[in-house]
């Protein structure tokens, strides 16, 4: 298992953004480049960094608004935060220290103070890390579950648990890809569903497969499959597996979902005036709930107004029911979208569906 | 075109004038950003003695060279509005063919991160070659169009003709539009309408747009109204080859 130091550079000048992405990734690191602010608080959720370096002089959201929203949402409670200014001016340095920015530099800088400076405030950070390590290597050893490490679906590393079901070696494991382990007719699924939690869609999912063992010996078993780490190239993986218990089936829900997808499919998914209202009239019927334990990918705020959206119920009545502003609802649909890569509410409601976002 | 006084009335300068501020605050940063990209790869390529992954050196030789001619296009706006003011610039006059004007404006304005295809052009040629300077001519178009598409989401509408020794270029869009009060600052160099802040920019554009067709003898009118968009209308008299 190799664990790299993330580091997240958010500078609107992309010429300087690829420099500093170039120099650190030579240095080692694994680097994720944002070239503006919005981006780069999203990127910091999503790639969960170790460190940030945040350029501050940015249009429409600049550096300090970066660090305050962050700080906000207490991620960066933990994950040191330095500044890059353009500006030399004392006023803007005591600013940005003054909100509690571990470090900053002017440009132009020295790469080898900028590494230092890097390297100095990743120790703590490295510290926590590696106590967190090894409990979870002594967890990993000991575990009568299966548990084993993946990335774009080659097997990293087998714990002895799993290793035993499976009747190979750690070698024999490391050569193999995880749809070498299960019975085929479980690998589309898993694979599907892997790539949802590689797109950030969900966290996590579970699953009853059929793992099969060098002899060919077939065991049930009860899968759940995380997301360990996230890297810029990609993200390592993990899964759990205790012996099968015989749960009754999930029951099929999206019979609704999959009515509308077909509605929309006919009509081209053009998002009239009309197939608005068609659409709306389909939800009002039904209790909308949202798939809250796997749906990290929306905030609670943003859940809500999802769903009060699918309600059909205009902007006024939303902020109303949530007791904020017109302009956050607003604020709120605009993330939305952007999140899903809409253009207007219908389509994010399409994407919620597809996706297993929202339960109707 | 600056007035420097570094020990005189330096306090007052500093202080007071906002105008004066805003001017070394683009330069500053217009300057250190590129500066900042050399020095960071300059030091890249000596610490491993041009030894990284070949990708990554290509990239460092072209943010260097890039970078340089983002300091160079800026300090050549700079002095082309400098000596326009002293009426220092002489225009090279050749004949050529109306249509050339609009020669790379695409490739140009996509190197900005600008999308041409939202510009509706529309000929109305009467006479079809003319004489002028075309370098200008092109740098008037580029920096009127840029302005118009950055400040604007929707289509911008370009009309050009050619009739009665007069070149005109219509620049219409539906965008922020400037406030009243504000459309005579616009041509002034460094001057950012106050609701352009959350946009990057220099100030140069409409300056040198301005300065350039001064230069060919022609005029310049700007109609907006915030919130609805802007109207530039150029004339520019040229003269034909007989």
């Amino acid at each position: 298992m190799s664990y790299q130091t993330k580091i997240l550079v958010i500078d609107d000048d992309q010429r300087l953004g690829r420099t500093i992405k170039n120099v650190l990734s030579t240095e080692g690191y694994d680097v994720c480049y944002a070239n503006s602010g919005a981006i780069g608080i999203q990127k910091a959720f999503e790639y969960s960094p170790h460190l940030i370096l945040c350029d501050i002089k940015m249009e429409p959201i600049d550096g300090y608004q970066v660090f305050n929203v962050l700080k906000e949402s207490s991620l960066i409670d933990h994950v040191p935060f330095i500044f890059l200014t353009g500006s030399s001016e004392l006023e803007d340095i005591r600013f940005g220290m003054d909100l509690g920015a571990d470090d900053y530099f002017v440009k132009p800088f020295n790469n080898e103070d900028l590494i230092r400076s890097i390297e100095n405030r990743l120790i703590k950070f490295k510290k926590l890390k590696e106590e967190g390590k090894h409990e979870f290597m002594a967890l990993f050893k000991l575990s009568p579950n299966g548990i084993f490490l993946f990335n774009n679906s080659s097997i990293i590393d087998a714990n002895p648990a799993l290793l035993k079901i499976l009747e190979l070696n750690k070698d024999e494991v490391l050569k193999l890809r995880i749809e070498d382990i299960f019975e085929t007719n479980f690998i589309p699924e898993i694979k599907e569903k892997i790539q949802r939690c590689l797109n950030g869609i969900t966290e996590s999912f579970n699953e009853n497969v059929t793992l099969i063992a060098k002899s060919g010996v077939k065991t049930d078993v009860s899968l759940s499959i995380s997301v360990y780490e996230k890297y810029s190239g990609g993200s390592l993986m993990i899964g759990l597996m205790p012996l099968y218990n015989d749960h009754s089936k999930n029951v099929d829900k999206d019979h609704m979902a999959s009515e509308v997808l077909k509605l929309l499919k006919r009509e081209n998914i053009s998002i009239t005036h009309s197939l608005g209202e068609k659409l709306t009239e389909v939800f009002k019927l039904q209790n909308v709930k949202n798939h809250s334990q796997n749906n990290n990918f929306f905030s609670k705020r943003e859940n809500e107004v999802l769903c009060l959206s699918l309600e059909g119920l205009p902007m006024k009545i939303i902020a109303d029911k949530l007791s904020i502003s017109d302009r956050t609802v607003e604020k709120h649909r605009a993330k939305l979208m952007e999140k899903t890569g809409s253009s207007n509410i219908i389509e994010v409601i399409v994407y919620a569906l597809k996706n297993n976002l929202i339960e109707i | 075109m600056l007035d420097f006084n570094p020990i005189g009335n330096n306090e007052k300068a500093h202080s007071i004038d906002p105008v004066y501020n805003q001017i070394i605050s683009t330069i500053s940063h217009e300057l250190r950003t590129p500066v900042a990209t050399i020095k960071s790869n300059i030091q890249l390529l000596r610490k491993f003695s041009y030894d990284i992954d070949h990708s990554v050196l290509e990239e460092s030789f072209s943010l260097c060279e890039e970078s340089v001619d983002d300091v160079a296009r800026f300090l050549d706006n700079i002095q082309l509005l400098n000596s326009a003011g002293k009426s220092k610039i002489n225009p090279v006059y050749s004949l050529f063919r109306a249509k050339r004007i609009i020669c790379h404006l695409c490739s140009h304005l996509a190197k900005f991160n600008l999308d041409c295809h939202r510009i509706v052009l529309e000929w109305n040629l009467k006479n079809r070659e003319i004489i002028s300077d075309r370098k200008y001519m092109n740098q008037i178009l580029f920096h009127t169009l840029s302005n118009a598409l950055k400040f604007s989401n929707g289509k911008v509408k370009l009309i050009i003709s050619t009739a009665d020794d007069q070149l005109s270029i219509m620049v219409q869009d539906w965008g922020i539009g400037i406030a009243e009060e504000e459309v005579e600052m616009i041509f002034e160099p460094f001057y950012r309408a106050s609701n352009v802040k959350h946009i990057s920019g220099t100030g140069l554009g409409l300056a040198i747009v301005h300065a350039l067709v001064k230069t060919l003898g022609g005029g310049i009118h700007i109609s907006s109204s915030i919130g609805k968009g802007t109207t530039i209308q150029i004339n520019i008299p040229y003269e034909l080859s007989n």
